[in-house]
């Protein structure tokens, strides 16, 4: 699995680029976050790669196979895409709703058999929901929504996974929740492409982030090498310190009162 | 999973319902002797038979299936549009045939002849919609906005052929074919109808599981897979072709597109693999009541339309509470 895109350039009618000269590679085994302040280009990079919007230029290559020469169904299969958390406005059942991850593999008139329900079983299994198999979807929290997505996209059969904000509206507790099974399926050789406000959570749980500002990268590398007090500054515009706890987590700290931009 | 058993048990009911229905008319008091009647048996009325036969039987019917479209495409729509409030209604199927029945009226007074008229103005109605929304990316919302613009400009157009309508001849009859029925249903009117109906009913059968995925976001749908534009054209044409044959023959029945897929969730759960089946059942079963109820409470017809909103009102207000109160905002 690697999954790497080069040079992507795009930009929304009437308006200068939103991505400019975007260049990333991820390999199965990795979460990679991404990083920026809101507007910088995250969401737009991640629909790029998930094939929603088509970069103006540069190419997206998955297993070496460029992007736009997939299939909608092909693309399926590969890449999975948990959006932000959404309610749906019917009240499906967990179990109807990570089986609909099986639709890249079946045909039009098709309906899921015992294989598409075996595979179900397994992507509950891995993210640790079983439990939620029969409650309705619009009925579980915010937290158990995201893996259930996750689940949804282990039962594409995707080995890349773009999350959009997973922690969003989630507490810490839950948050690691969602990070810890991350983190075990990056083990078994998922990749992980994360957008994600929270540096923090990049130092937690990232092996590779990258740093968007105004549509470019402005710094890239492993955490330890990448989250550094300069690139922060100029991702977020405001002074940020770096300290490292008892335990010996790092972590960012905002440093109050330092926002360049209401100077 | 009692809710499945509801939906086996409607089955079976709606033959038996069928049957009451050909029994059962002003015409011939005692059931009993239409029973004789319908089956050939001795002592039977052969006027009876054949009033049976080519009056009740056509007629009931025409109401089965129409009830069943209307059921299955609002139910459709309602996920299609991702709001449980819209019925096949949403795109200007009803405002185009209104105004094609009635400007067939005003020329013609041959059944067939309005029934064409209003069914291909029903589906140069929605085709103007897909058009303008394929045009625009074809999102909810353009296609949304679309149809209650066309909807707009074919209600100015049946005011204005309302107007010029000549007040002792036409204009009653217009207004005669906007309240619905089913009164003028016979053999004849009955193909394009059936074969709508199979070929329509199918179709969404075939495709329940896609259907189910057709109630997410475009973006979310896409990443699954889903070629979603081309599907929803699709269902969206099926949806209009199956509503425009119906009102085509029935005139305007509101309601049933709105209030039957409703109770089938409650019943069955929101997958369409379940509540397009028992939405066709339901509507037919819906409708064939009443139709029954039209043609024999009274000393004469009363409207359907005027009937399935007289009873749809009330119905759907109480859905509506069971709503509320499921979500602890009424009691």
């Amino acid at each position: 699995m690697k999954l790497a895109a080069e040079k992507l350039r795009y930009a929304y009618v009437h308006g200068s680029d939103v991505l400019h000269d975007v260049s990333i590679t991820v390999d199965g085994g990795t979460a990679l976050f991404i990083l920026g302040a809101n507007g910088c280009g995250k969401t737009t990079l991640l629909d790029c790669l998930s094939g929603l919007r088509t970069p103006h230029s540069g190419e997206i290559r998955i297993d070496g196979t460029p992007l736009q020469d997939l299939s909608v169904r092909e693309r399926a299969r590969r890449i999975g895409v948990v959006p932000q958390l959404h309610e749906p406005v019917f009240s499906y059942r967990v179990e109807q709703i990570v089986l609909m991850g099986r639709a890249p593999h079946l045909g039009l008139f098709a309906q899921p058999g015992h294989g598409d329900l075996a595979a179900v079983d397994a992507a509950l299994e891995a993210v640790g929901a079983v439990k939620l198999r029969d409650r309705p979807y619009t009925q579980i929290s915010g937290g158990e929504r995201q893996l259930v997505l996750v689940a949804r996209g282990l039962a594409q059969g995707a080995g890349c996974l773009l999350m959009d904000e997973p922690a969003a509206h989630l507490d810490p507790q839950h948050q690691q929740g969602i990070y810890r099974i991350v983190r075990r399926l990056v083990e078994e050789g998922f990749a992980f492409v994360i957008t994600s406000h929270h540096p923090n959570d990049a130092l937690l749980y990232a092996d590779r982030v990258l740093f968007l500002a105004g549509g470019a990268v402005i710094g890239k590398g492993t955490p330890d090498a990448a989250i550094d007090e300069q690139t922060l500054r100029a991702a977020y515009g405001m002074d940020f310190e770096l300290v490292r706890g008892a335990l010996g987590t790092r972590a960012v700290l905002p440093c109050v009162g330092t926002d360049h931009r209401a100077a | 999973m009692t809710g499945r058993r509801s939906v086996w048990i409607w089955a079976l009911a709606l033959p038996a319902l069928f049957l009451t229905a050909l029994l059962v008319g002003r015409y011939g008091v005692e059931p009993a002797d239409a029973f004789r009647a319908l089956f050939g048996l001795r002592g039977a009325s052969d006027l009876l038979r054949s009033l049976i036969l080519r009056v009740r039987l056509p007629r009931t019917l025409a109401a089965a299936c129409v009830g069943a479209n209307l059921a299955v495409c609002g139910a459709v729509f309602q996920g299609l549009f991702r709001n449980p409030l819209v019925d096949s209604r949403i795109l200007g199927v009803s405002s185009g045939a209104a105004f094609g029945a009635a400007f067939a009226l005003l020329f013609s007074s041959s059944v067939s002849t309005v029934q064409g008229s209003a069914f291909a103005f029903a589906l140069f109605a929605v085709g103007l919609v897909t058009a303008v929304g394929w045009r625009f990316g074809s999102s909810t919302l353009v296609i949304v906005v679309g149809g209650i613009l066309v909807s707009a400009l074919f209600d100015a157009l049946l005011g204005l052929v309302k107007y010029v309508a000549d007040p002792l001849s036409d204009l009653p009859s217009i207004t005669y074919w906007l309240l619905g029925g089913l009164g003028a249903i016979r053999w004849a009117a009955l193909p394009p109808l059936l074969a709508a109906t199979g070929v329509g009913l199918a179709f969404f059968f075939l495709i329940r599981w896609r259907l189910d995925l057709l109630t997410l976001s475009d973006a979310e749908a896409s990443s699954l897979g889903l070629r979603v534009r081309p599907l929803r054209i699709t269902v969206i044409l099926v949806g209009t072709v199956i509503a425009a044959v119906s009102v085509a023959s029935a005139g305007m029945i509101g309601w049933i597109g709105l209030f039957v897929p409703h109770l089938v969730r409650a019943w069955v759960g929101p997958a369409h693999g379940a509540v397009v089946p028992a939405s066709a059942a339901l509507g037919a079963a819906t409708l064939v009541s009443l139709d029954l109820i039209a043609r024999t409470a009274l000393p004469t017809e009363i409207p359907l339309g005027v009937l399935t909103g007289l009873i749809g009102v009330p119905a759907f207000f109480l859905l509506l509470l069971r709503f509320l109160r499921t979500r602890g905002e009424a009691r």
